[in-house]
């Protein structure tokens, strides 16, 4: 029947359904399905595992997701208290995947009013990854993965060996967790809350985009033999000015035509601080000349950086120029260290122009750069 | 924000003469008739459009035929002009579409909308036709409120939703009906496909 109703009307039914019921909605077949895609009334973009949450989440970029379903396996004793607050729905939900039937009981959410599907404890890694799937063919999203967990409940971890963003959140490391990275391909970027201590030839240095939250024991080493395009390095205690001089060095000696751009902030608590005037005299630095690049950076789509500021602003910048022609900007204040190379100088203005973090409420105006945030 | 606080298109009472206040008579497609009072036919826009461009006076309201409604049936009919009669001179919502519209059902209208799925539906229809806006809301609403705690099996009973398998068996009927002989060349080429050639002709 619902089918039969004119267009306008089922959007306006489709309008006032939760999330999770749109979802259901469009699991329901393929006629459905195609209705809620023609409809379109949410416009996300990627789907994100929170496994730290057990939750399925819809994202707008660059906007943290919207919870659509939790999952869990039934003996999981970290959810025990939801499986029996409330009593489960009389019927179950079967899903399909990867050959296999994941058959589910389901439970509303005490708080967040969003169902709990329970699987048997060997689907529980499959669960998510299946719900992914599903999520993102029912709300049209690109297929990337994107995962947010922690090193304490790796055992929970998607069924896959595939992610394109991975989010490691607030975990305490141990030993062995490095080797978590060994066995992971990440095809586009990585957020680790702290440093690993890992080989300066380890695999993560590969990452296309890497934040690395707490660097405080990063050095200069890694900073040169980051093999990706972005790399953000929060709390720095361990680089100091001659170090950025060695960095610079090595860019201008080596080949590197990959690196876009590394920033290295220092850490607020520490003593040390960056010193434009020291690093400079060490190299044949220009201010910037309009004829040969842009104002303004385009920053890659790497992970997000705010800022009160726009961070991108080359204007202040001082410009290097290696033997191939390829040219970098530097900007250095004393807690913030910016490196920034020019792949195209003159980059199209109306792609690259500042932009401003969606406010949450009584937030604080932020200039950013970069877009994987979830 | 709620429909009381959206943006509206007030009714002016104080507009509208003494004398016009009166009661239209509506006859269903099962011949039914209906009388309606001017101020209850204002939540319509359509109804409110085809007696402003009648002219009737109260005269004509008595002498002449009642005016048809020829794709709604009595039943429908009749909670349309109840609901209509209920909240006659109440401010129509608009929906601009720049804030996300909250509806609440009112006790009355939920009590009217106890009915089952179908005439449900035909209400919505009717709603739809006639463009009576905070009705075709709170039915929506109604509809939507259909779907909580559902699992996609329960969601197909409830919105009446055909399977995959039911739509391709739907469509292949339908293609049968149209041209049997089309079926039959599919079969043969089917046929010659298992038995290892790789062209019809």
């Amino acid at each position: 029947m619902l089918l039969r109703l004119p267009y306008l009307v089922q959007m306006q039914i489709i309008k006032q359904l939760e999330l999770y019921e749109y979802f259901f909605l469009g699991l329901c077949s393929k006629r459905t399905k195609l209705m809620l895609q023609r409809i379109r009334c949410h416009s996300f973009d990627k789907a994100v595992i929170n496994t730290f949450r057990s939750v399925l989440q819809v994202q707008k970029i660059p906007i943290t997701g919207e919870k659509v379903v939790m999952y869990s396996a039934k003996n999981n004793m970290e959810n025990m208290h939801l499986r029996h607050e409330v009593k489960f729905w009389d019927r179950r939900i079967q899903l399909e995947f990867r050959n296999t039937t994941i058959r589910c009981r389901i439970s509303t959410h005490p708080t967040l009013n969003i169902p709990i599907l329970w699987c048997k404890s060997k689907h529980q890694n499959l669960l998510p990854m299946t719900l992914h799937h599903y999520i993102c063919d029912v709300f049209h999203l690109y297929t990337d993965i994107q995962i947010i967990f922690r090193f304490s409940r790796l055992s929970d971890f998607p069924d896959t060996m595939e992610v394109d963003n991975l989010w490691e959140y607030a975990s305490q490391y141990q030993e062995g967790h490095v080797q978590f990275f060994d066995k992971i391909n990440i095809r586009n970027s990585l957020n680790l809350s702290e440093f690993l201590t890992l080989e300066v030839f380890h695999k993560i240095l590969s990452v296309e985009h890497i934040l690395i939250q707490a660097a405080q024991y990063i050095t200069v080493e890694y900073l040169w033999q980051f093999r990706g395009c972005t790399a953000v390095f929060e709390m720095v205690n361990s680089i100091s000015n001659q170090d950025l001089v060695r960095f610079l060095n090595n860019w201008l000696e080596g080949d590197n035509r990959k690196l876009e751009a590394i920033l290295v902030r220092m850490n607020y608590a520490s003593s040390n601080t960056f010193d434009k005037e020291e690093i400079f005299r060490n190299f044949d630095v220009k201010p910037w000349d309009p004829k040969r690049r842009a104002r303004r950076f385009l920053y890659p789509d790497g992970w997000r950086v705010l800022d009160e500021t726009d961070p991108a602003d080359c204007t202040e910048g001082m410009d290097i120029e290696r033997n191939d022609g390829m040219l970098a900007t530097v900007i250095i204040t004393p807690t913030l260290f910016r490196f920034f190379v020019w792949h195209q100088r003159f980059p199209d203005p109306v792609k690259n122009k500042p932009m401003i973090k969606p406010p949450m409420v009584g937030e604080q105006k932020w200039m950013m750069v970069g877009n994987i945030f979830f | 924000m709620s429909v009381e606080n959206a943006p509206v298109v007030d009714v002016d009472e104080a507009a509208i003469p003494v004398e016009k206040k009166m009661y239209y008579r509506f006859e269903s497609n099962d011949k039914k008739e209906f009388r309606v009072s001017e101020l209850a036919i204002q939540q319509s826009e359509t109804l409110n459009r085809l007696v402003e461009a009648m002219g009737y006076t109260s005269e004509d309201v008595e002498n002449k035929p009642a005016i048809a409604i020829e794709n709604i049936d009595g039943k429908t009919l009749k909670l349309v002009f109840q609901w209509c009669e209920h909240h006659k001179g109440e401010a129509i919502p608009v929906d601009d579409g720049s804030v996300p519209k909250i509806v609440e059902i009112p006790e009355f209208d939920a009590k009217l909308m106890d009915i089952d799925n179908g005439l449900l539906f035909k209400l919505i229809w009717a709603a739809d036709y006639l463009n009576i806006v905070q009705l075709l809301n709170v039915s929506c609403k109604k509809v939507a409120n259909m779907a909580q705690g559902k699992t996609p099996a329960q969601l197909r009973r409830v919105y009446l939703l055909p399977s995959d398998e039911e739509d391709e068996a739907a469509k292949r009927a339908a293609q049968e009906a149209q041209d049997p002989r089309a079926r039959e060349v599919e079969e043969e080429f089917e046929e010659r496909k298992r038995q290892g050639g790789n062209s019809f002709f």
